[in-house]
């Protein structure tokens, strides 16, 4: 499973964030989270990073960055094994 | 009898307060207030009612500027995101509030503060830097008459850290123009009751917040639950995907409905604007729709509203930033009968870039084009300028003139109600102002609106309760079926819009 982001749907709202820092610690706590989302208001640019702790939600039904993310700019895809 | 409840959870636990005259910091517990009242408006009004004797005025060292961040922000609920400041309302004297939303509320909460009150006046331009328990008040030299861009930019480099987050004037508050902004975030205004103008008398330049700390709930599983029931009920509103593509688009339709019910022209002159400008300005192919580049949205929010703009041609080519909004179509443009969607776009980020009330802006300056029309303000008064309908190269003008204080700006920077009393002629009766705060707000057509608007405690504003019929959001049940221009039931669509709208 693998989740992946299309930038051009992100609001860069940071729900993501939020969400992913609560899985990890039933708290609301975004320096914990796996995923880091920066805006620049400025130039309109979004830097959106997910870091090697995430553990796509295990123990949830699916991954919370993709289940509050209603802009749809999260999905879940199955990694497809090349069998040749 | 206040009732009293015992908060777990959700609460950063301190309120952080600056006395800027003996440079003071101090904190206090949340909790004692928090349990007579809720919101980051509600606890800011009461220590306002605690501290501030009456008959002190907006410009006394004793009058605070109160930023509160409501119990929710910072959690998962959506749209938790947003800060009230409360001050004296530089207009009328009596309690002043401004609502806006952003990151940095949330991140004042994860510093370890529900509410930031600031007391005193500096000697010396300051800012603040709130970095958890680490707060310093620094010498503001630096960033001291710089645009907003320009100072968060400066302060990013100086601090080196990209995830601070800024809450700042431009030159308009610290030139104690009575209609300035907090603007935070590069582009969220927080513009009512003059609140940028209180923090530049107060010398305050910015307040900058980094938290890295956490808010905890009192029963985790049973909050998710909760939250999980307002997203269905974001996903199942019809509306929130209008709002996603940000609203002014519904504009581009040029028989859109809000064109006959939300729009004032030539400073109230008319309520109509003829459909080839509407075409002119929303045109989706070469019109204000086809500068937004994208669209963002705030903390934690499921509606996203606000588009990023870039100006596609003319002089301010590649001029860029966030927002832009109704208000801007009914202020910035009809106001003042300009469809040029470049100068519109322009004269909008300007506003943002100089710290300024997007509607103080419309409303004060439109009264004084009428008042050029009208012949009661002349070439002479405005340094050459000719204030006619439709001159954007004018609004340009006047903006940056209002916003340094420059020939006729420095009388209208003071209000427009005293700017009245000065110039005479009785010019006030083309003023549309509630409270002494002038008002872009549609007074004729639409009936709740007017109403809302009328009676609002931050005076000629819509974010208090103001409603276009009662098909908006609202919590259900709905005050039943009444359109915009209906009498009967507009009260209870008050009441049901200000149980959301605050």
């Amino acid at each position: 499973m693998q989740i992946i982001r299309n930038s051009h749907l992100c609001y860069a709202c940071k729900t993501c964030q939020l969400a992913c820092s609560f899985h990890h610690t039933k708290t609301f706590w975004p320096e914990r989270s796996s995923i880091t989302v920066s805006r620049n208001p400025q130039e309109g640019t979004i830097e959106w990073r997910m870091d090697a702790t995430c553990d796509k939600c295990i123990g949830e039904k699916e991954p919370l960055c993709v289940r509050y993310c209603v802009y749809g700019a999260l999905q879940v895809v199955k990694e497809v094994k090349d069998d040749d | 009898m206040i009732k009293t409840g015992n908060i777990k959870g959700c609460l950063a636990g301190k309120i952080l307060w600056i006395d800027l005259s003996n440079k003071e910091i101090w904190t206090e517990e949340t909790q004692k207030y928090a349990q007579k009242v809720l919101g980051g408006r509600g606890i800011n009004s009461l220590i306002m009612v605690n501290e501030i004797a009456s008959k002190t005025a907006w410009s006394d060292s004793e009058n605070l500027l109160c930023f509160g961040v409501g119990a929710l922000v910072g959690t998962l609920v959506p749209a938790a995101c947003r800060v009230d400041v409360s001050t004296i309302n530089v207009f009328s004297g009596g309690k002043g509030s401004a609502n806006v939303g952003g990151f940095w509320g949330p991140e004042l909460k994860y510093a370890g503060y529900d509410n930031l009150i600031i007391r005193g006046k500096s000697k010396k331009p300051v800012y603040l830097f709130i970095n958890d328990n680490h707060v310093e008040i620094r010498d503001a030299n630096l960033i001291w008459g710089k645009d907003v861009y320009a100072t968060e930019n400066i302060l990013r480099k100086e601090i080196g850290d990209e995830y601070i987050k800024i809450a700042c004037i431009g030159p308009a508050g610290e030139n104690r123009v009575r209609g300035s902004a907090i603007i935070m975030d590069t582009a969220k205004a927080a513009g009512g009751s003059g609140v940028g103008c209180v923090m530049g008398d107060k010398r305050l330049k910015a307040i900058v917040v980094r938290g890295h700390g956490k808010i905890e709930v009192s029963q985790p599983a049973k909050f998710m639950k909760i939250i999980d029931q307002c997203y269905q009920q974001c996903k199942d509103e019809p509306k929130s995907k209008v709002m996603r593509k940000a609203p002014f688009n519904l504009y581009s339709d040029p028989d859109w409905e809000g064109w006959n019910t939300n729009i004032v022209i030539k400073n109230g002159q008319d309520d109509q604007w003829e459909k080839d400008k509407r075409i002119k300005l929303m045109n989706p192919l070469t019109g204000i729709p086809s500068m937004q580049k994208g669209t963002r949205a705030c903390y934690s929010c499921p509606i996203g509203c606000i588009p990023f703009m870039k100006i596609n041609n003319g002089k301010c080519k590649s001029v860029q930033g966030e927002g832009f909004w109704i208000n801007t179509i009914m202020g910035h443009a009809c106001r003042f009968d300009i469809s040029d969607p470049e100068a519109v776009a322009e004269s909008w980020l300007l506003t943002n870039k100089l710290g300024l009330d997007g509607d103080y802006v419309a409303a004060g300056l439109s009264w004084v084009f009428e008042l050029y029309e009208k012949g009661i303000v002349t070439k002479k008064d405005t340094d050459g300028v000719e204030l006619n309908w439709g001159n954007s190269e004018a609004l340009i003008k006047m903006i940056k003139k209002l916003a340094y204080r420059e020939g006729i700006g420095d009388l209208l920077a003071d209000g427009m109600v005293e700017a009245a009393r000065k110039i005479g002629h009785n010019s006030e009766y083309y003023l549309i102002q509630v409270k002494g705060q002038p008002s872009i707000e549609p007074f004729r057509v639409p009936k709740g609106w007017a109403l809302a608007v009328s009676t609002s405690p931050v005076a000629g504003r819509h974010l208090r309760g103001a409603t276009m019929g009662s098909k908006r959001y609202g919590p259900k049940p709905r005050p039943g079926d009444f359109g915009v221009t209906d009498y009967q039931n507009q009260v209870k669509g008050l009441v049901w819009q200000g149980k959301i709208k605050n």
